[in-house]
């Protein structure tokens, strides 16, 4: 048990190392423009030259998957830092104060949870119209209420355990006492759940590029990649299958990273 | 009935292999009650566990013999551990509310082992179950036999407990901390309750606790366990009134004063 | 001997499935300057309600009042593992009292946590260790040491050995005898166990579904007891205590 543990860490470690290069070389620079285009490698196969092939428009495609794990990354980043900053104040506050304002608050909370995300993404979407910030902005706002209620459930039983009681009949503020004595132990609990939400986020953002409500093309974005490979996908499959499977890699990453911390 | 000889048991965690008993010797026979004392962490409950076998836990290795009727526990198959277990064997634990499954009435808890181990009819399993809780003295056993563990009092459930273990008529009952988690009016009942058991049924009792007062008003006899190993054993008021290992002698000095035995 | 704490008339109610269940129902008692009370009833009987009643930990439902006449009074809970921050050393919980109130240099601070840690008699070593590396004894001494830093004048023990081996009792026990004479600190005493609060105790209440149902001198309630449940609680005393 322990020995799989380990490899399942090794693995969801060595795994998201790699994306995070991925990321970075996808920053500094890739090997060809990946919105240029070249007439005379249009689906052009594996080469040295292309070591993942072109696209329909001769577009270099491991450069386009470089930047668009880059602006996957970001935005899933972005996404749960949202998530996570207004996640966890509302659940202290309301955790921590209860009463009408945690009745309030987290009744909002049921109704925004109750919502599909990618149905309030389309929302935002449809009001401010698409691209980066829009999506990043749409699915934070969705990623707010599971942390907000996971932060909750943890306050809740933190709140009222001995240690708290003795640093109240100390006259502790309760500013001090949430931030002093109860964030530092919501630690293992969140990190557990940012990976998750992580996993979450890249699913979310690369079903909504998908759908073309992401980064506004020409720009790559791994989702849309696969939603314009559709229609090569049995002529010249190069061009769904490396995206596809970068998805599926990072995913994967992510979930036995998470496996292994949620335990701990 | 019961022999145990130089009985070890080993925890392996992950590098390091913890000794959490040492050469424990004992020995009971039919009608005995024994008391094992000891603080946390001296072996007490493993020797039990073991001893009920309920130890084969892959990352634990044991080693000595515990001899019960004549067939060694550690060495015989499942098959013939499992027809002694719960029915030659019984135990009860400290806390009642975990012992019980809180899903399952009381009545079909207390009859468990003679459905697992007899071929007694329906019927006859139920009027047995109720006979059983009348014997630990419940008021009213065909209510407790149709009610559920979280409708029941501490002191109640432990008494349920007794009778689930009792049932089967065991020759040993292993009674782990079995007062420690209930008040001192239900703890005194409990106590006269084994007493009662032991006298009527000659079913012998392994006793274990860590306060020494209680040991003391039921068992005959009394090993002292500190880290694994028996640090003394013998009689009980020998022992309480002329320890004579150090550790026994400051474990004695730690009871707080009795208020009655002043008066 | 003047009070250190004046309780009339108080009430914790709770609604159980809408019917009112008074927790605490009408209790009145004093704590008089310099003596340990003791408080005993078995579990469900009100007494871990009754003492955050008196220091205002429960707010709910609570009628009568509640009378201190030294600031801050301070608690020491049964679990030593449930009451220390897991995630802070007990360098930083020593010092979390007189952080929150009074302006100390950090020279003046680490001195007083030394003096407490001598007090209690624990290596100073232990300041840089989280609660989890000590033993149960060790961090009742340190949950004792805490809850003395703002020098109190009265201190609500709740169970505060139960959680424990007995030698490591006795030896609380003893800390807590001799830093009641030390510093002529009051104590009010909460247990199950009739012994312990026999030995350390000067006065005695015997607590029941939320009512005192007797209070008076150890002697008196021990050998004497007036009240049935008193009565059936020291018989039953008797036959667990007693040798054969």
């Amino acid at each position: 048990m322990d020995r799989t543990k380990k490899l399942k860490f090794i693995i969801g470690l060595s795994i998201t190392g790699l994306i995070a290069l991925m990321t970075i070389i996808g920053i500094v620079k890739t090997p060809y423009d990946p919105c240029a285009m070249d007439g005379a490698a249009k689906l052009a196969g594996i080469s040295l030259k292309h070591p993942f092939g072109c696209d329909q428009f001769g577009r270099d495609i491991l450069s386009r998957v470089l930047v668009g794990v880059r602006e996957t990354m970001l935005i899933s980043a972005c996404v749960v830092f949202i998530g996570v900053f207004f996640g966890t104040v509302l659940g202290t506050i309301t955790g921590y104060f209860g009463g009408w304002l945690d009745e309030i608050l987290m009744r909002l909370n049921d109704a925004v949870l109750a919502f599909p995300s990618v149905l309030l993404a389309l929302v935002v979407i449809g009001l401010y119209g698409s691209g980066r910030y829009q999506l990043i902005a749409a699915l934070g706002i969705a990623f707010v209420p599971s942390f907000a209620r996971i932060v909750r459930g943890e306050v809740l039983k933190i709140r009222n355990l001995d240690y708290i009681q003795a640093v109240r009949l100390y006259g502790a503020s309760h500013l001090r006492i949430i931030v002093v004595h109860i964030l530092p132990n919501l630690k293992t609990v969140l990190l557990s759940s940012i990976i998750i939400g992580f996993n979450n986020a890249v699913l979310a953002e690369a079903g909504m590029s998908y759908l073309g409500m992401g980064v506004a093309p020409p720009a790559p974005s791994l989702g849309r990649m696969l939603s314009e490979a559709q229609a090569y996908i049995f002529s010249n499959p190069l061009t769904a299958i490396f995206p596809g499977i970068v998805i599926v890699i990072m995913i994967l990453g992510f979930s036995l990273l998470g496996d292994t911390v949620k335990k701990n | 009935m019961l022999k145990v000889e130089d009985l070890c048991i080993k925890i392996h965690d992950r590098k390091s292999t913890e000794t959490v008993v040492k050469d424990v010797d004992l020995e009971m026979n039919r009608g005995d009650i024994l008391g094992i004392v000891g603080e946390s962490g001296s072996g007490k409950t493993m020797t039990a566990l073991a001893i009920a076998g309920l130890l084969s836990r892959h990352d634990m290795e044991k080693s000595g013999h515990i001899t019960f009727e004549g067939i060694n526990l550690l060495e015989c198959n499942r098959k013939v551990l499992r027809k002694l277990q719960g029915y030659e064997i019984s135990m009860i634990f400290q806390e009642p509310l975990n012992s019980l499954n809180p899903i399952i009435k009381v009545g079909k808890q207390v009859e468990e082992s003679l459905k697992i181990h007899t071929t007694i009819e329906k019927a006859e399993r139920k009027e047995r179950a109720i006979q059983a809780l009348r014997d630990v003295e419940l008021d009213n056993p065909e209510a407790v036999y149709e009610s559920y563990p979280h409708e029941l009092s501490g002191g109640m459930r432990q008494r349920a407990m007794i009778a689930a273990a009792m049932i089967s008529q065991p020759r040993l009952l292993i009674a782990d901390e079995p007062t420690t988690a209930l008040d001192v009016t239900i703890q005194a009942q409990i106590v006269e309750l084994l007493k009662k058991i032991n006298k009527e049924r000659g079913t012998a009792i392994l006793f274990i606790s860590h306060d020494l007062s209680l040991v003391n008003t039921l068992c005959e006899r009394v090993l002292v366990m500190k880290d694994g190993l028996v640090v003394e054993s013998g009689n009980c008021s020998d022992i309480f009134n002329d320890p004579k290992e150090e550790y026994t002698k400051g474990l004695i000095a730690a009871i707080p004063k009795n208020p009655f035995d002043i008066a | 001997m003047g009070n250190v704490l004046e309780v009339r008339n108080l009430t914790v109610e709770f609604k159980k499935n809408k019917k009112p269940f008074y927790a605490v129902n009408d209790v009145s008692f004093d704590v008089k300057e310099g003596e340990i009370l003791g408080l005993a009833g078995e579990s469900g009987c009100g007494k871990s309600t009754l003492s955050r009643a008196i220091l205002g930990i429960q707010k709910k439902g609570v009628t009568g009042s509640v009378k201190h006449y030294y600031k801050r009074p301070q608690m020491v809970f049964q679990d030593p593992a449930g009451s220390l921050n897991p995630a802070k050393t007990i360098e930083f919980i020593l010092k979390e009292p007189i952080t929150v109130r009074g302006n100390f240099s950090k020279e003046e601070k680490d001195r007083r946590v030394r003096e407490m840690l001598k007090m209690v008699d624990l290596d100073e070593e232990l300041l840089t260790r989280y609660p989890n590396e000590l033993s149960g004894g060790q961090r009742q001494r340190i949950c004792i040491a805490a809850s003395l830093m703002q020098q109190p004048r009265f201190l609500i023990a709740d169970e505060p050995v139960s959680a424990l081996d007995v030698t490591v009792q006795s030896q609380i026990l003893d800390l807590l005898r001799r830093l009641h004479k030390e510093l002529n600190l009051s104590i009010l005493f909460i247990s199950h166990d009739l012994r312990v609060i026999f030995n350390l105790c000067d006065r005695v209440m015997v607590m029941k579904s939320g009512r005192i149902v007797e209070m008076g001198s150890k002697e008196d309630v021990y050998f004497n007891p007036q009240d049935e449940y008193t009565k059936t609680l020291m018989d039953a005393a008797r036959t667990k205590y007693v040798s054969k």
